[in-house]
């Protein structure tokens, strides 16, 4: 198995990814796949401390951005037939956590 | 606790949000706008989750990566891979969390949204995946057992028996090397350095035994019949002596493991290098000790002596991790077991030695086990771990922990 870099990517523009990390599991309604579908509106307050503010389907969900003590880099693996080699995509080293429980929103949402 | 997205028969992948709809959900979640930053994420599931992989960088590793911009995994398809920096070497071991991390590229955190009011902007952005797990970076010593038996395969034994064909199985290059051992190249470096290898037409060799003891036999045997002192052998001469006989590269060799440099020169410029007794000892003991299962200790103690150069004293402190004896034996007896040789895995290392020798004192066993040490764990604690330690006389002794 073989090197896993490809700098030009991040050394350009390293910081640019992020992860949202939410409790739990997100699910569609109707049980069907996540892929391609609309999840939510992300906000930040505008107060210095400019807490992101979520709002998924019914609920509304306050965060905090944390900064990653270590980094992750987030990897693609390229297979040939001789090797196994992984491209570094991006570095992520900070994240939005929501780990408050969600509100719900009373009033209905257009579209339900 | 799952978080229900709203019904995607709305949202199906035709669905564009609005600043409209932005605005609303706002309202209708009683939120003011004025109090929200003028720029809106909108975000969208990927259409499709390509298969990345995240792995936690530990801060060495991150370092390195900046610097050097390499990492690398090694291993062969029967490995456990690993990861390497230039100079270290790391277990890679799956993590998991119960939370859901989405993976969003070009992500605004809230230092990148301005903050004055304005008009409300929207920008989609897409979660390329959802994880419930990534990799961790332990720091491990290097994996390089193997070494020794692929530089094994074809020793050295004398360019009259070279073969001319060596691109085959058994002659290894560094990048050759790198694709079959667990090590970092830094760490490789330093193991060829001890298994003593040396490059022939940029494959790494070792040297055959015996022919290692003919090449330094005839050196010592030069150093003597000039009557040069042990601290006093002339680099350039010797090498003129004696390339009639062996490569240069082979010399070379030789002068390295056997020779450091005294500061001296002859009268005609000629670089002054001293024997080292410990190097010359030890390998003329391993010499003596190989084709034997058990020799007597006494017999063994007075030929050892006499192979080694006059003015030389040998003593079995020499034979650290090469040699186990058994002075209250009757006879007392000594014979070979190289530390090189034993593996790497901890118990099964305690085993072979236990098995060789009840119980060790703490200056005998300590040989076999200081490469298992690291920064984190001392040979002491290895120790205390996995031997049972008692006291006779006030001699620490080491036995197996289960002792029969």
């Amino acid at each position: 198995m073989v090197l896993a870099s490809n700098l030009q990517i991040w050394k350009d523009n390293p910081y640019t990814w992020g992860i949202i990390e939410v409790q739990g599991d997100l699910e569609s309604r109707n049980g069907g796949a996540l892929q391609s579908q609309f999840v939510g509106d992300l906000h930040y307050v505008m107060q210095s401390n400019g807490v992101p503010t979520l709002i998924v389907g019914h609920h509304i969900l306050y965060g905090k951005a944390i900064p990653l003590e270590k980094p992750f880099a987030v990897m693609e693996k390229k297979k040939t037939d001789i090797t196994t080699e992984y491209i570094i995509k991006a570095l992520v080293d900070k994240k939005l956590v929501f780990k408050i429980r969600p509100k719900p929103i009373i009033a209905a949402v257009p579209g339900c | 606790m799952n978080i229900e997205m709203v019904d995607n028969k709305t949202f199906n992948r035709s669905y564009e949000r609005t600043i409209k709809d932005v605005c609303q959900v706002i309202h209708h979640a009683k939120l003011e706008e004025k109090d929200l930053r003028p720029l809106t994420q909108v975000l969208y599931f990927a259409e499709e989750f390509p298969d990345y992989k995240i792995l936690e960088l530990d801060k060495e590793v991150f370092k390195c990566l900046k610097e050097s911009g390499k990492l690398v995994f090694r291993g062969q398809k029967t490995d456990k891979a690993v990861l390497c920096t230039n100079n270290k070497t790391f277990d890679i071991k799956e993590a998991e969390t119960s939370n859901s991390m989405l993976l969003v590229p070009n992500l605004k955190f809230a230092e990148d949204v301005p903050v004055e009011l304005g008009d409300r902007d929207i920008e989609e952005k897409e979660i390329v995946g959802v994880y419930h797990e990534y990799f961790e970076l332990k720091q491990i010593r290097p994996r390089l057992l193997p070494l020794r038996n692929f530089l094994k395969m074809k020793p050295y034994k004398g360019i009259e028996l070279e073969e001319e064909d060596q691109s085959g199985e058994g002659y290894f290059s560094t990048e050759k090397l790198l694709e079959v051992v667990q090590a970092s190249e830094e760490e490789l470096v330093d193991a060829l350095r001890d298994v003593q290898a040396f490059s022939v037409n940029d494959k790494w060799r070792i040297l055959d035994n015996d022919y290692h003891f003919r090449v330094l036999s005839q050196f010592l045997g030069l150093v003597e019949s000039n009557s040069w002192p042990l601290d006093q052998v002339p680099i350039g001469e010797s090498l003129s002596e004696l390339s009639a006989l062996f490569p240069d590269y082979v010399l070379h060799h030789i002068f390295q493991i056997y020779l450091e440099p005294s500061g001296d020169y002859t009268d005609t410029g000629d670089e002054l290098f001293r024997l080292v007794d410990y190097k010359v000892c030890r390998f003329l003991g391993s010499y003596l000790l190989r084709p034997v299962e058990k020799f007597n200790l006494n017999d063994f103690l007075r030929t050892w002596q006499d192979s080694v150069p006059e003015g030389m004293i040998t003593s079995l402190e020499q034979l650290g991790g090469l040699a186990v004896l058994t002075p209250d034996s009757r006879p007392p007896a000594i014979w070979l077991l190289d530390e090189e040789d034993l593996p790497e895995d901890f118990q099964e290392r305690f085993t072979i030695l236990f098995s060789a020798k009840e119980s060790w004192t703490y200056d005998e066993i300590q040989p076999y086990i200081k490469r298992l040490a690291t920064e984190k764990q001392s040979v002491n604690s290895i120790l205390t771990k996995y031997s049972r330690t008692s006291n006779v006389n006030g001699v620490r002794y080491h036995s197996a922990r289960h002792g029969k």
